[in-house]
């Protein structure tokens, strides 16, 4: 029977102390979270792969200073990488949605009804394209909260904002993407499925 | 209370985040009555469901040898120490010797014609003369090893030539006037 795989505070402390292994293992352990924050937040997989390596890059030297009892590895790496989407947001403003990345394979499936499926991945992509659209600080809380289901706590945390605040972005940023949602012009039906008012008596 | 104060609510309401109970009585009191914050709410779950298709069509990402390799070439590559640029490096310079053109007009300013202060009065005549602390000297880590830089700072009474002892981080530290 194995060794226990170090915990993550750990390795941010080998690090610190020039391992390169463990600075290898914590790149493999968090780098498919990371990167699918990066790939929602700015909409590329090839962007957020670059993202992603500059964040690493700054873990080099933000590991001395990186402080257990005050944050959780996961949302430290996540607040590193998301200062980094706000740079490379302002260097590249505008980027591609789709990649055909080697290395990304699609997920296998089996087309039951492809037409089905085609539709199903046209509302997913219209949804893609309405949450990079949103403003930076409505995506962060929409992405944090939403699609890596963080706690309100955590994403406050992550973007360094009182609860309140994340709150209140998520609120907005949810209104916001459901109104564009249903505004497309000439690009089909709303991607949302009909709502039906029940109302309770 | 406006449907529009109840946004976050409902929003918690839609995602299934647990209200307090008073406030969860109160969403539910006014959603009964108000057909528009039941439709946004319904909307709102839409979007929860879109949401998390969405999460579940993002392919995960496997990490790559290559950039791992590159990462790893950067971590053997020499560590920078404490982030600390040349404009850092330049701005407490320059902090510093407005600190010294202080001093010295405050000096010449009590010591008018001849008289020497008591305060450091050799200081300034011998560069043998111990350096006196910068205030904000006492806030910075421990001076390890570092530098002496002599400036120049021009006065009506003719230049003044100081001593700045800059530390290891490119910060100073103390301070000596010589002529």
């Amino acid at each position: 029977m194995g060794e226990p795989d170090p915990a993550d505070d750990v390795l941010i402390a080998r690090i610190a102390d020039g391992d390169r292994e463990a600075f290898a293992e914590l790149y493999r352990r968090h780098h498919p979270d990371i990167c699918r924050f990066a790939a929602h937040m700015c909409g590329s997989m090839s962007a957020a792969e670059d993202i992603v390596h500059e964040a690493f890059v700054a873990v080099i030297d933000s590991a001395c200073r990186y402080r257990p009892g005050r944050t959780d590895a996961r949302l430290w790496l996540l607040g590193i990488t998301r200062n980094h989407v706000r740079r490379a947001r302002a260097v590249r403003p505008t980027l591609s949605l789709h990649d055909a990345t080697p290395g990304h394979t699609p997920e296998l499936t089996v087309d039951v009804d492809p037409l089905a499926d085609l539709e199903r991945r046209r509302h997913i992509d219209a949804l893609r394209r309405a949450v990079v659209a949103l403003p930076v600080h409505y995506r962060e809380a929409v992405v944090l909260c939403d699609l890596h289901e963080l706690s309100y706590e955590d994403a406050a945390m992550t973007l360094g904002c009182p609860v309140g605040t994340v709150r209140s972005r998520l609120s907005r940023g949810r209104a916001l993407l459901a109104r564009r949602l249903c505004e497309r012009p000439a690009e089909g039906p709303c991607p949302m499925p009909p709502v039906s008012l029940s109302r309770t008596t | 209370m406006t449907c529009r104060r109840l946004q976050a609510d409902l929003i918690d309401v839609a995602r299934g985040t647990a209200l307090d109970p008073a406030r969860g009585a109160l969403v539910e009191k006014h959603l009964r009555g108000c057909a528009m914050c039941a439709a946004f709410v319904e909307r709102q779950r839409a979007i929860s469901a879109a949401l998390h298709r969405l999460a579940g069509a993002q392919p995960v990402p496997v990490p790559d040898p290559g950039r791992l390799n590159r990462l790893l070439a950067a971590f053997d590559a020499p560590r920078r120490g404490p982030e600390r640029s040349m404009i850092t490096v330049g701005l407490s310079l320059a902090a510093s010797i407005v600190i010294v053109v202080s001093l010295s007009v405050a000096w010449r300013r009590v010591a008018p014609s001849g008289h020497q202060p008591n305060t450091m009065p050799s200081a300034t005549r011998s560069g043998d003369e111990p350096f006196v602390l910068l205030p904000s000297a006492s806030a910075l880590p421990r001076f390890e090893h570092g530098a002496v830089i002599r400036v120049e700072i021009p006065s009506p009474n003719g230049a003044i030539q100081a001593d700045v002892l800059v530390g290891q981080d490119g910060l100073a530290r103390a301070v000596r006037f010589v002529e």
